[in-house]
């Protein structure tokens, strides 16, 4: 069979053609052996396939034309079609038969629903333009509050620094007071021994209130043994989850704008 | 190829193939730049031309070439935007098969 006798069969089998489509087709056919080159005819004709095959191809376009259309969203197979989209590749006609009536719809091929598409187009769309706008926003609204930001996030780190110094502060205030509890007591119980023998009443006074003195500093001792030992590490721990909390924050939402 | 490729997907490649050359392209040559990309019969791509033809998405016009006439293909305004459409649909698509793929990758 040479390129005369393929195109005369491919003719005969699109004669219920309209003359245009026929010309059309058997233009193109003509060229496609022309741009080959002669010496690539039988190799063409060979890739081509039989021209009832060819034909049968033409005709399904055409048809399809029918079905198909151009939406918003690019070329759709007729919405109410029942069946599997097109296969193209080498053993297209094979594949497209086994799936032809009968045989089960392609994995993962779902038919089209009109309204339930529309819509997600709709929301997609939707959703699409709010993140774009959002993030401008959001790029915007980061330049022109930088200084309230960085104003705020100084402010905070102060804040805190402030707390753990006030902290700090009061308790060496504890520890001097308690030093000198204990520095008072010892001075008068010692004192008062010592005046015992001049002044036994006095001397007596003395050592009492330097008991007394003592006394309150084992009792500060204990309260300050319980705020550094309990109200410290629970106050560290506090600042700890505040910062782990912030930075918890920051990271997520910075991953959210990544996604976005 | 394991993936079959669906009509729209095979407008779309045919609107790039046609699209990247300004003066047009041919049927042949558009046959063969296709058959570089996907698995594709020699008479699939007359259809597929004939089809964005009619739907204005291509023009056609002829120059004579060695005595006779070469049948052209141009992409035209609405051609152009329907490619972009696809481009951007596309994008959408194949990120996310990337993207489960990749994670089937990290964790499997």
């Amino acid at each position: 069979m040479d390129k005369r006798e393929y195109l005369n069969r491919l003719r005969r089998q699109l004669a219920d053609l309209t003359d245009e489509e026929r010309g059309e087709a058997l233009e193109y056919y003509e060229e496609y052996f022309a741009d080959a080159g002669e010496e690539n005819e039988e190799d063409v004709i060979r890739s081509l396939g039989e021209p009832e095959q060819v034909a049968e191809q033409i005709k399904a376009g055409l048809h399809k034309e029918e079905e198909g259309m151009f939406t918003e969203n690019g070329y759709r197979e007729k919405l109410e079609n029942d069946n599997p989209p097109e296969v193209y590749g080498r053993n297209a006609e094979k594949r497209t038969r086994e799936r032809s009536g009968r045989g089960p719809l392609p994995w993962g091929y779902e038919k089209p629903k009109k309204e339930k598409y529309r819509q997600e187009k709709q929301q997609d769309k939707k959703r699409e333009k709010m993140s774009g706008e959002m993030i401008a926003l959001l790029v915007v609204l980061g330049i022109f509050a930088s200084p309230v930001i960085l104003g705020l996030g100084a402010g905070l780190i102060g804040l805190v620094l402030g707390i753990l110094g006030a902290a700090i502060g009061v308790a060496a205030a504890l520890f001097a007071v308690v030093l000198a509890l204990f520095a008072a007591g010892i001075g008068l119980f010692i004192g008062g021994i010592a005046m015992l023998f001049v002044r036994p009443f006095s001397g007596m006074i003395c050592i009492a209130v330097g008991c007394f003195l003592l006394a309150v500093f084992l009792l500060c001792l204990v309260l300050l043994v319980a705020i550094f030992g309990r109200f410290f590490p629970w106050l560290i721990g506090e600042v700890e989850k505040l910062g782990k909390y912030l930075s918890g924050k920051w990271s997520e939402r910075k991953g959210k704008g990544e996604a976005a | 190829m394991v993936f079959n490729t669906g009509a729209a997907l095979l407008d779309a490649i045919v609107l790039a193939v046609v699209s990247g050359s300004e003066e047009g392209t041919y049927g042949y040559r558009i046959t063969r730049e296709v058959q570089q990309l996907i698995d594709v019969s020699e008479s699939t791509l007359y259809p597929v031309l004939r089809r964005l033809q009619k739907d204005e998405c291509l023009e056609i016009y002829d120059k004579a070439i060695d005595g006779r006439n070469r049948r052209y293909y141009k992409i035209t305004v609405k051609g152009d935007a329907q490619l972009k459409l696809y481009k951007t649909e596309w994008l959408r698509y194949s990120k996310k098969i990337t993207a489960i793929f990749g994670g089937e990758f990290i964790y499997g």
